[in-house]
């Protein structure tokens, strides 16, 4: 019976002290009364490997014992809801907050490494966030409970009602939001630092003078996407903020598509220049100016249909809104 | 003793008849010890009357019932063992009582529910049906 008394001792180690004695002596009768049983039904007594089944029916010694203790929140569950709002809204603020120091810092041209370092310090920042969050909802948690705050709510200060349904999940806007804050250090950094975009192909092409010239430009479309994500973060509801948003954002970008395409070389031959790669970069150069033409058009699409969801929802209704215009 | 469901729902299913016994359980419990009982005895005679329990669940709840007052308890020895007998306690008795008459509402309640439900619609919206319309 040595497997009985270790598994008793194992519970027993996980109990509150004031119960151990109790709970264990009666678990002991239970078990002894089962092997018992058995034994009188099989008229031998149990295998180790009997012994061993028998045990295993009964539980993992720490769910057996976690039974015995009442349950206990560190966030209690009703204020859970308000504790997860406030952490995600402090967590993306600071975000944004990095992400844009990080931005600032790729556009002055200091090193992808020195950019790339601030957001990589956002794990601890987001780890501090939580421990001081978490430990002021206690707080308030104790609080709340000693003046009854539920007990003296008043229906009428509740929101109003909302139209509008988040689109996207929060693990989707989440990654959203980290990538485009990536995507655009990268960018940026790499503009200054050509061999982060060509890698080793920088030896036969550059960016033509052009892509500095918008420099500036692109640095306001980076940190005005990574504003634009954000918001999906903080407000995942706010579907007319949003449509705003991508309308800047699509006419953003219908500027920098202007000065691409009046840009007579978008690529200029690197430092190697091996035979046949003038006609390379002529053929890139007129892909090139054929793709962002191709991309302004479905860009101006999008923005119209922007433009109708703007109008839509200012009429309530699509049918009332062209009924403006026809 | 359930019939098994094999699908996806399964889960489902089981969550909710745990939650269904729940309430149930405890008034079970309460009526067995009328009569002194230790735990393997007591889950033994829920056992034969239908009703399985597995120690993880029962010896915490009647610790739970026992520090609420509505069982007393006393270590004794039998066949050589210490053991734990329970029993049922004054407040535990009065307790009953009304549970028991909770029971007892809430199940006619139920069957009336189902009764309607299954008489159709014609019969929830206040139309007479033919089978109750008066025979002219």
């Amino acid at each position: 019976m040595e497997l009985i008394d270790r598994y008793l001792q194992a519970v027993k180690w996980m109990l509150p002290r004031k119960q151990q004695n109790d709970v264990v002596g009666e678990l002991n009768d239970e078990i002894l009364s089962r092997v018992e049983e058995k034994e009188d039904a099989l008229g031998r007594p149990l295998t180790e490997d009997e012994q061993v089944a028998l045990l295993k029916q009964m539980g993992h010694p720490m769910l057996v014992a976690s039974r015995y203790r009442s349950q206990r929140y560190l966030i209690n569950p009703t204020v859970f809801a308000i504790y997860w709002m406030v952490l995600r809204l402090i967590l993306a603020v600071v975000f944004v907050a990095m992400a844009i120091a990080a931005v600032s810092v790729a556009a002055t041209g200091q090193g992808l490494g020195k950019a790339l370092g601030i957001i990589f310090r956002y794990p601890f920042a987001a780890l501090s966030i939580f421990a001081w969050v978490t430990t002021i909802f206690v707080v308030l948690d104790i609080v709340q409970v000693k003046f009854d705050f539920f007990g003296k709510w008043d229906p009428r200060t509740l929101p109003k009602l909302s139209k509008t349904k988040p689109r996207h999940s929060m693990i989707e806007s989440v990654v959203g939001l980290m990538l485009s804050t990536i995507l655009g250090v990268w960018w940026l950094v790499g503009l200054k630092h050509q061999f982060w975009i060509f890698g080793p192909g920088y030896e036969f092409v550059h960016f033509g003078p052009v892509w500095q010239t918008i420099y500036p430009l692109f640095v306001v479309l980076v940190v005005f996407g990574v504003i634009r994500t954000s918001v999906d973060v903080a407000r995942p509801g706010w579907e007319r903020g949003r449509t705003w948003f991508r309308l800047i954002y699509r006419a953003l970008n219908l500027l920098v598509l202007y000065f691409l395409f009046n840009a007579a070389e978008l690529f200029v031959p690197g430092s190697a220049n091996p035979p046949g790669m003038a006609e390379v970069l002529k053929g890139l150069n007129i892909a090139m100016h054929i793709g962002v033409v191709a991309v302004a058009i479905v860009t101006v699409m999008q923005m119209g249909r922007d433009v109708y969801h703007l109008i839509r929802d200012r009429f309530d209704g699509g049918e009332r809104a062209l009924a403006c215009f026809f | 003793m359930f019939r098994t469901v094999d699908n996806p729902t399964a889960e489902i299913l089981e969550n909710l008849r745990s939650e269904l016994r729940r309430g149930s359980l405890i008034v079970a419990v309460l009526a067995e010890l009328r009569q002194e009982q230790y735990g393997y005895t007591l889950r033994k005679s829920l056992e034969e009357h239908g009703i399985s329990m597995d120690e993880g669940t029962l010896y915490p709840l009647l610790r739970r019932l026992e520090s609420q007052g509505l069982l007393a308890s006393e270590w004794r020895e039998q066949d050589k063992r210490n053991k734990r007998f329970y029993r049922l306690s004054p407040q535990g008795e009065v307790i009953l009582t009304e549970l028991l008459l909770d029971w007892e509402n809430l199940s006619q309640s139920l069957r009336a529910i189902l009764q309607r439900s299954q008489a159709g619609p014609a019969s929830e919206s206040g139309v007479p049906s033919a089978e109750a319309a008066p025979q002219d």
